[in-house]
C-alpha cells in the first residue's frame, strides 16, 4: 500500500491502480465520459483531469490514465479545471445533441442547452439500432465495449483525429459486418447517440421489470422497461447469471407479444373452419370431448405434450394432469428431441442428468472442448462468455463439421463426420491412457469399471480414428492431450445428443470427463447446454413418459409417496415418448393429444408422417400463443398467455430455479397455462384448489426433494442451483464434488463402441444433411418469425455447401436448390461456406422449406431421441 | 488473389505485430487494400474485417479504392501558402476527380495530405512514390500526362 492525498485527505492507495480508481474507491467523482472498463481506459474525453501538486512544479494529468504514486498530492475539483470542463462541457453541447450521462453532467455544471429537434439519421443500415452522428463525441466507449468487452470486434474507429468516425466492419450495414445485436453499444454510449429505435419515440416514465428471458436455457435475466401494457425497450440484467450481457434475441426478440398474430379468443373448428368461443364452452368441449375418448378407447389412447416453453408449475401440473386426471403416463415433451439422450447417458455415468457445473465456474476453465454446439449463435451468452476466456489466455478445442463462429478462436478444431463422436471421443481416451494422462488418483478413488473402460479404447488408435471420422491423427493426439492436461470444461448440445448413438456420445464424453478427473471441481465438467428456458425445468417436473417429478422412477419406493401427496393412484406403465406417441397416432393406438406450446408438425423428425399422425387424431387440442401449424391442424386451440405475461419459475441449464415476474397483462383473453390446465381437470373430475402459480410451487416443494429449500422468497434476487434440500442450503454450484450419486457413491465408466448413424451417404444420396439453429431465429420461428426485424436478418431457409461441393454440382452461392431425401424434398437458397466436405446444415426453424421434411426418425434405442444430425440427401440445382 | 494474399501473410507469420506489414505489402501488391483482402488478412490473423480496418484506415498513405496511379497533393501550411490550392483545383477540373476520390477512367486518385517533407520546394505533390516540388498548375498537369500511359 502506498499513502497518496486526495483534496487534502490522506488515501492509502494500491499500486499499480489509476488515480480514478483511488478517488472513486474513496467516494471522490471526477466526472469522465469515455471511462468504460477502468483497468483499459480510452483517455479520449479529457474531463477527469487532475492537478498533481509537485514540490518543484505543478502538473495536469489524466485520473484515468495516471498511475498513483506514493506521496502524490491530488486536486480533483481546482477552480482552474472545473472551469475547463465546463468548457469542454460547453463546446460539446455546442457541436452535439445531447442525452444519457452527458445530459446529466450539463445539469451539474449548470450549462443549458436549447435543445433542437434533429432528423436521426438511420446508421447504418439495420433494424434494431439507431445511431444519431450528431450527437457522437468520439469517446469510443462502444467501440471498446463492442470489441474489447463482447468481443465482437464490429464498431471500430475509422480515420484519425477530428475527422475520426465510427462505423461498422469496413463500412457496411452492420448486418453485413456481423453485428450480433446484443445491444452492449447502446448501454455503453454517454450521451444517447446510440438508442434502441423503439425507444426513440417514449416519452414520459417507464416502469421497469426484471424477468427471464423467453429463448434459450442460460437464463439471462432481462429488464423490460414498460409503458402502459407495451414493452418499450429490454436490457440484460447486471445481476442476472447473464451480467447484464445480451444477446439480439433477449434484447430486441420481446416484440412477438404485441404481434397482431397472438391468438386472443379461444377458438373451436367448425366444418373445417375455426370459430371464436368462450373460454367456457372452449373448456367443456375439451373435457367433454377428452372424457369420452377415454371411455371408449381407455385413457392410454390419450397422450401430453408438455412444453420446455412453459413454467416448472404448469410442466408440474401438465403431467400430474395427464397422470392422475386422464390416467395415462403418455406424457412428453421436446426434450425428448433435444437432451434425452444427456438425462440417459448422465445418469448412467454420474447417477444425475444435469450440467455438472456453472455458468460463472466456466470462467476459471483452462481449456474447452466444446463438441456439437454452435455457442454463441444457440447460447450466445455462454458463447461471447467462451470467447472472452479465450481472449484472455483459455485454450478451446472446437469438435463441428460446420466452420462455426467458436472455431475462430480455437487452438484446435476437429471437423469430424456428423455421428462419428463416439469413435473420436474413445480416440482421445486411447491417446490419454496410452500417454498415462489419466488423472489415476481419481480413477481410483471415484470411480469403477475402469478396466472396461481401458478394454474398449484400447482398439481405437489415432490411426483408426482418423479412417472413421476424417479428422487427422495428430490433432486427435494433440486434443487429448491439451484437454487431460488442464483444468478442462466440455460443453456439449444437439450435436452430440440427436443421434441414434446419443447417449453413447453423451456417456462417453462422461467417460473422458472421469478419465481425467474434470469432474467435481470447478472449471470442469460435463457441461450440457439446455436448448429452452425451461427444458431443465420441464423434466425435473417429470414431463416425461417414464419418470415422475424429480426423476423417480414409476417403480421406486418414493412413487407410493408422491401417490400418497397426490392422494390419488399414478399408473405404473411407461408411456410413449415424442416419436412413438407419433407412430402410434398414425397406426391408430392415440386417438387423442392435448399439446401445450409445442409445434411438432415443425419441429419432429419426417414431418410429413408427423402431420398424416395429427390428421388422423380423433381429437387435437393445442394450446399456443399463435396459430402455429400443428395448431392449425387442432380440433380446439386455446390461448396461452406468453411467459412475459406471467408469474412461475424457469429453471435454466445450470439447474438455477429462477423467479419470473409479470411485465405485462395477458393479451386478449389469453390466459396462463396452469390457469387453463387446472380449469380442465376440474372440469373432469378433479377439486385442484391452486390460486396461483406459488401455491403450485409449494406442492412441487413437497414432491420434489432437490426443489425442497427454493422458495418464491429466496429466489426474488437470483435463483438458486438445485439441489437444494433445505431452506438453510445454499444450492449447489458444481454437482459431485464429494461423491456421485450412485448406490456406492462412485461414477460408472460406461464405454461404448462406435456404430455408424443409421443411414449414411452412398452413390444415391451422397451427402450427408446437419440440421440446428441460427442466431437470428428461434426453434420452429413460432416466436422470432413473427417480428419484422428479425425476418430482415433472416428472411430465409439456406443450404450450406464447401466450395468444393459447390463446385462440382455447378451451385454458385445463391442459387436455388432442392435437397432430397428419401423421406422427402425442400428447396433452399445455397450459401457456400467452409464446412466439411460432403457435409451439408440446414436450419429447421421454417415451415416452408422445412428441414425436418428431410430427417429420419431413426431412434436412440435408450433414450428414443431421433437422429435429427444426420440424413444422407442428394442436391440439384433447381 | 487468395493464394497471392496467403503468402504475402505467410511472409510475415513469424512475427507479432504484423498486420502492418502485411498491408503494406498488400498496397504494393495490388496498388491499394481491396476489400477482399481486408477479409483474408482478418480470417488468417483470427481478427474482425472491422478491426484490420480500423488499423488500416488510421494511416492515409493506406489507399482502399482502386486506381492506377495516386496523386497526393500536399496542403500542410507551407504548400499552402504557395499556392497548393490552385494545383489542387487544377487536377480536379483536368481529371474531373473529387478529393478522396478516382477518376472516372481509373488512373487517378487524388488525395490531399499534410506536410510530405518538401519544404524545401512547395507546393509539392506525390504521385506514388515520386515526388516533385515547386509546382504550377501547368508544371503538374505535365507531369501527370507523363503517367497517363
Amino acid at each position: 500500500m502506498i499513502t497518496i492525498t486526495i483534496n487534502g485527505k490522506s488515501i492509502a492507495a494500491n499500486p499499480g491502480e489509476t488515480i480514478l480508481q483511488a478517488a472513486r474507491r474513496n467516494g471522490v467523482e471526477i466526472p469522465a465520459l469515455c471511462l468504460m472498463m477502468e483497468d483499459r481506459p480510452i483517455g479520449s474525453c479529457g474531463l477527469c483531469v487532475v492537478k498533481i501538486l509537485r514540490e518543484d512544479r505543478t502538473s495536469y494529468v489524466r485520473a484515468c490514465t495516471t498511475k498513483v504514486e506514493d506521496g502524490m498530492l491530488i486536486e480533483t475539483h481546482p477552480p482552474e479545471i472545473e472551469e475547463a470542463r465546463k468548457t469542454i462541457l460547453e463546446l460539446l453541447a455546442e457541436e452535439h445533441e445531447v442525452g444519457g450521462e452527458l445530459q446529466a453532467l450539463l445539469d451539474r455544471y449548470g450549462i443549458n442547452v436549447e435543445r433542437r429537434e434533429v432528423i436521426r439519421e438511420e446508421w447504418p443500415e439495420n433494424p434494431f439500432i439507431f445511431f444519431n452522428p450528431k450527437a457522437c463525441i468520439s469517446c469510443f466507449r462502444c467501440v471498446q465495449t463492442c470489441g474489447e468487452i463482447k468481443e465482437n470486434h464490429v464498431l471500430v474507429r475509422r480515420g484519425r483525429g477530428a475527422r475520426i468516425e465510427i462505423v461498422a466492419g469496413v463500412n457496411d450495414s452492420l448486418k453485413d459486418a456481423g453485428c450480433a445485436f446484443c445491444g452492449a453499444c447502446i448501454d455503453a454510449c454517454p450521451t444517447g447517440a446510440l438508442i434502441e429505435k423503439t425507444a426513440i419515440r417514449a416519452k414520459g416514465p417507464l416502469k421497469k421489470v426484471t424477468t427471464i428471458c423467453p429463448y434459450c436455457g442460460v437464463g439471462c435475466a432481462i429488464d423490460y422497461f414498460v409503458q402502459g401494457n407495451r414493452i418499450v425497450y429490454a436490457r440484460g440484467n447486471p445481476e442476472g447469471v447473464n451480467r447484464g450481457d445480451d444477446c439480439l434475441k433477449g434484447r430486441f426478440g420481446w416484440e412477438f407479444v404485441h404481434s397482431e398474430e397472438r391468438l386472443k379468443r379461444p377458438l373451436i373448428k367448425r366444418d373445417g373452419k375455426f370459430v371464436e368461443v368462450s373460454w367456457d364452452e372452449a373448456l367443456d368441449y375439451v373435457a367433454q370431448r377428452l372424457r369420452e375418448i377415454r371411455e371408449k378407447y381407455g385413457a392410454d389412447s390419450i397422450a401430453g405434450l408438455s412444453s420446455a416453453k412453459c413454467t416448472n408449475e404448469e410442466n408440474y401440473l401438465f403431467q400430474k394432469f395427464m397422470r392422475t386426471v386422464i390416467g395415462t403416463n403418455n406424457v412428453d415433451h421436446c426434450a425428448r428431441l433435444c437432451h434425452a439422450s444427456t438425462v440417459v447417458g448422465l445418469f448412467k455415468v454420474f447417477g444425475s442428468g444435469a450440467m455438472t457445473n456453472s455458468i460463472e465456474d466456466l470462467m476459471t476453465s483452462e481449456v474447452f472442448f466444446v463438441i456439437g454446439s454452435n455457442t454463441t449463435h444457440a447460447h450466445p451468452v455462454i458463447g461471447t462468455l467462451i470467447k472472452r476466456a479465450v481472449k484472455r489466455g483459455a485454450k478451446l478445442i472446437v469438435a463441428d463439421p460446420r466452420n462455426i463462429e467458436l472455431a475462430r478462436y480455437a487452438t484446435i478444431h476437429l471437423r469430424h463426420r456428423p455421428g462419428t463422436d463416439v469413435a473420436l471421443i474413445n480416440g482421445m481416451m486411447h491417446v490419454i491412457v496410452k500417454y498415462r494422462l489419466a488423472d489415476y488418483k481419481f480413477v481410483e478413488e471415484r470411480t469403477e469399471g475402469f478396466e472396461k473402460l481401458k478394454e474398449v479404447v484400447e482398439k481405437y488408435t489415432p490411426e483408426r480414428v482418423e479412417r472413421i471420422t476424417g479428422v487427422p491423427r495428430d490433432d486427435i493426439i494433440r486434443a487429448a492431450i491439451l484437454y487431460a492436461t488442464h483444468r478442462s470444461a466440455i460443453i456439449y448440445a444437439m450435436g452430440i445428443t440427436q443421434h441414434t448413438s446419443g447417449t453413447a456420445n453423451v456417456a462417453s464424453l462422461a467417460n473422458l470427463a472421469l478419465l481425467t478427473g474434470n469432474v467435481g471441481k470447478e472449471g470442469s465438467g460435463v457441461n450440457p447446454l439446455r436448448g429452452q428456458n425451461n427444458v431443465q425445468g420441464a423434466g425435473d417436473m417429470g414431463a416425461l413418459p417414464n419418470l415422475l417429478p424429480g426423476y423417480v422412477r414409476l417403480d421406486a419406493p418414493y412413487a407410493d409417496e408422491i401417490e400418497r401427496i397426490w392422494g390419488t393412484k399414478i399408473p405404473r406403465e411407461p408411456g410413449l415418448t415424442v416419436v412413438e406417441m407419433m407412430h402410434a397416432a398414425l397406426k391408430g393406438k392415440i386417438k387423442a393429444m392435448y399439446i401445450m406450446g409445442e409445434n411438432p408438425a415443425v419441429s419432429d423428425p419426417d414431418r410429413s408422417r408427423v402431420i398424416e399422425s395429427l390428421k388422423n387424431l380423433e381429437f387435437l387440442v393445442v394450446q399456443d400463443l399463435f396459430l402455429s401449424e400443428t395448431a392449425q391442424l387442432a380440433d380446439v386451440v386455446l390461448p396461452a398467455a406468453s411467459s412475459l405475461e406471467k408469474e412461475g419459475t424457469f429453471t435454466n441449464t445450470e439447474r438455477r430455479v429462477q423467479l419470473l415476474r409479470r411485465v405485462i397483462e395477458p393479451v386478449g383473453e389469453a390466459k396462463p397455462d396452469w390457469w387453463i390446465i387446472t380449469q380442465l381437470a376440474n372440469r373432469m373430475g378433479a377439486s385442484w384448489s391452486y390460486g396461483s402459480p406459488k401455491d403450485i410451487f409449494e406442492e412441487i416443494r413437497k414432491v420434489v426433494p432437490q426443489y425442497r429449500g427454493i422458495t418464491y422468497k429466496r429466489i426474488e434476487k437470483l435463483g438458486i442451483q438445485w439441489p437444494c434440500t433445505d431452506e438453510e442450503h445454499p444450492g449447489t454450484p458444481i454437482l459431485h464434488v464429494d461423491r456421485f450419486p450412485t448406490p456406492t457413491g462412485l461414477a460408472r465408466f460406461a464405454p461404448y463402441e462406435y456404430k455408424p448413424p443409421a443411414e449414411e451417404s452412398d452413390e444415391e444420396y451422397p451427402y450427408i444433411l446437419t440440421t440446428g439453429r441460427t442466431y437470428e431465429h428461434f426453434h420452429t420461428g413460432t416466436l422470432t418469425r413473427k417480428m419484422e426485424g428479425f425476418n430482415e436478418l433472416m428472411p430465409e431457409a439456406f443450404v450450406e455447401i464447401s466450395s468444393d461441393d459447390a463446385e462440382k454440382l455447378g451451385i454458385k452461392n445463391g442459387d436455388c436448390v432442392v435437397v432430397e431425401s428419401r423421406r422427402g424434398a425442400i428447396r433452399v437458397k445455397a450459401k457456400i461456406s467452409k464446412i466439411k466436405k460432403g457435409v451439408v446444415f440446414i436450419p429447421f426453424h421454417f415451415a416452408e422449406s422445412a428441414a425436418n421434411t428431410l430427417t429420419l426418425d431413426a431412434l436412440d434405442p435408450e433414450a428414443k431421441i431421433p437422429e435429427l444430425k444426420v440424413a444422407a440427401v442428394r442436391l440439384k440445382r433447381c | 488473389m487468395e493464394e497471392r494474399i496467403r503468402e504475402i501473410i505467410l511472409k510475415h507469420s513469424d512475427r507479432d505485430a504484423k498486420l502492418l506489414g502485411i498491408l503494406h505489402d498488400i498496397q504494393d501488391e495490388f496498388g491499394y487494400i481491396p476489400r477482399e483482402a481486408i477479409d483474408i488478412v482478418a480470417e488468417w490473423l483470427s481478427i474482425s474485417p472491422g478491426e484490420v480496418y480500423d488499423t488500416a484506415s488510421f494511416y492515409s498513405f493506406f489507399r482502399f479504392k482502386k486506381a492506377k496511379h495516386v496523386i497526393r497533393v500536399c496542403n500542410g501550411i507551407v504548400c499552402n501558402l504557395k499556392g497548393s490550392e490552385e494545383i489542387i483545383r487544377a487536377i480536379k477540373e483536368r481529371y474531373g476527380i473529387k478529393e478522396g476520390g478516382v477518376s472516372e477512367d481509373g488512373l487517378f486518385a487524388l488525395e490531399i495530405v499534410e506536410c510530405i517533407g518538401r519544404c524545401d520546394g512547395p507546393p509539392a505533390m506525390l504521385v506514388d512514390d515520386d515526388s516533385y516540388g515547386n509546382l504550377t498548375p501547368q508544371r503538374a498537369l505535365e507531369i501527370l500526362r507523363g503517367y497517363e500511359e
